[in-house]
């Protein structure tokens, strides 16, 4: 199944969040959505599950304009939007089944065991880790081919974030071609060698989307003296340059001509991600 | 087997060289099964298409073969396929980087033969 975004622009007031976005999501592939604070990730989120509406553009399932019965049993949207706090975790999951027919409720509750959250208790008073605990199972367990999951590991700890990339990935296997996996986070380290396809925006817009090794196979960071760097990277396309004393390291796309006097590596998804979406200073 | 995503090779060479290492040392003889895509995915946290990648590299150099609807095994005299591989790089992998470096301690060829003859080489 794809889902796809076309020409998406939503204006809030005489901002402007998204511009002109365009990219489409295949069950069994996960995906990262990559941006800085106020991107305009949530807000992409957000309207393809239609909880806010775009100024523009459309939204396509299979080719096909989604309908509001359709996007109910296809998408789901993990994010800080709460549940109702008085009700207890054991409740929730038995309510999401009335919404969604196939929603795993055994499932459910084995995860709450595995990650020890306390299905009595109300979700109101659940610590700020624990309540992304109880989003995430909520997400797997949905019979959604598209899940997205908003900062799936806000305030996990280092134990509940390891459980959570196990779970996912297991969860991804049993279902195999009939889902779809789209993570928004700002730990891009962690989540980098999860995910296959990574889509970045910048101030609302697309800047970069594709398979992240065919990414990170053209990006190259060099090092050495100031002018071997400069003459070794005549021809490329220059995204960063860092100074420390003497030494001089550029991150770039292209050929990098041969040079005895500088040290030519690859670079991460993370260090590619920062120097994408730089605006100068620190 | 310990995969990082920022030692500058990809995650699905790490893979493939992971494996060849495991075959080498014998933790996989010939022809026994390798751990499943998903055994993998699930327990190294790394994605199963990155994971497939890398497998089915050494699927192309024969190192591998797979058995349809069971899994993937070692294939017989796998052991010699990668000694062979690896002694062609020897010279680029091991002995122009120590090369290299002993220039810059300033070693004299002698110095560095000297080394090597205290090591027990059959």
């Amino acid at each position: 199944m794809k889902l796809e975004i076309k020409n998406v622009t939503k204006n809030f007031g005489t901002v402007r969040a998204l511009n002109n976005v365009s990219m489409e999501f295949e069950t069994s592939h996960i995906y990262a959505l990559l941006g800085r604070n106020g991107a305009g990730k949530s807000t992409l989120m957000n309207i393809i599950s239609q909880r806010i509406f775009q100024t523009s553009g459309e939204i396509l399932l299979d080719g096909q304009i989604i309908k509001s019965d359709e996007l109910l049993s296809n998408i789901y949207l993990m994010s800080e939007t709460s549940f109702n706090g008085n009700r207890k975790v054991k409740d929730l999951f038995k309510i999401a089944k009335i919404f969604d027919e196939e929603f795993d409720v055994e499932y459910a509750f084995t995860l709450a065991k595995d990650f020890k959250l306390d299905t009595n208790q109300k979700i109101a008073k659940l610590s700020t880790g624990y309540s992304t605990i109880f989003k995430v199972i909520m997400g797997i367990c949905s019979s959604c081919k598209f899940v997205m999951f908003d900062e799936p590991i806000l305030g996990l700890d280092a134990n509940h974030r390891n459980a959570f990339y196990k779970m996912l990935l297991s969860r991804f296997a049993e279902k195999q071609d009939e889902v779809c996996y789209i993570i928004s986070t700002h730990l891009i380290d962690e989540v980098s060698s999860l995910i296959e396809r990574a889509i970045i925006i910048k101030e609302g817009s697309v800047i970069v989307q594709g398979d992240v090794d065919e990414l990170l196979k053209n990006s190259l960071s060099v090092k050495g003296l100031k002018a071997d760097v400069e003459r070794a990277t005549e021809d490329c396309r220059i995204l960063g340059t860092d100074t420390v004393g003497s030494e001089t390291t550029s991150i770039v796309v292209g050929d990098v001509k041969p040079d005895d006097g500088v040290q030519v590596s690859s670079v991460d998804l993370q260090t590619l991600f920062i120097e994408l979406t730089n605006e100068g200073g620190f | 087997m310990k995969f990082s995503a920022n030692s500058g090779v990809p995650i699905f060479m790490q893979i493939a060289n992971s494996i060849e290492e495991d075959i080498l040392i014998g933790v996989y003889g010939d022809e026994m099964q390798i751990p499943s895509t998903t055994e993998i995915s699930v327990g190294y946290k790394i994605n199963p298409a990155t994971v497939l990648k890398g497998i089915n590299i050494l699927v192309d150099q024969k190192i591998l073969y797979k058995k349809r609807g069971v899994g993937m095994f070692v294939s017989t005299g796998a052991r010699e396929l990668i000694k062979e591989k690896r002694s062609e790089s020897f010279y680029s992998d091991f002995v122009k980087p120590m090369v290299n470096e002993a220039k810059r301690l300033s070693f004299s060829k002698r110095y560095i033969i000297d080394m090597i003859n205290k090591e027990e080489i059959n």
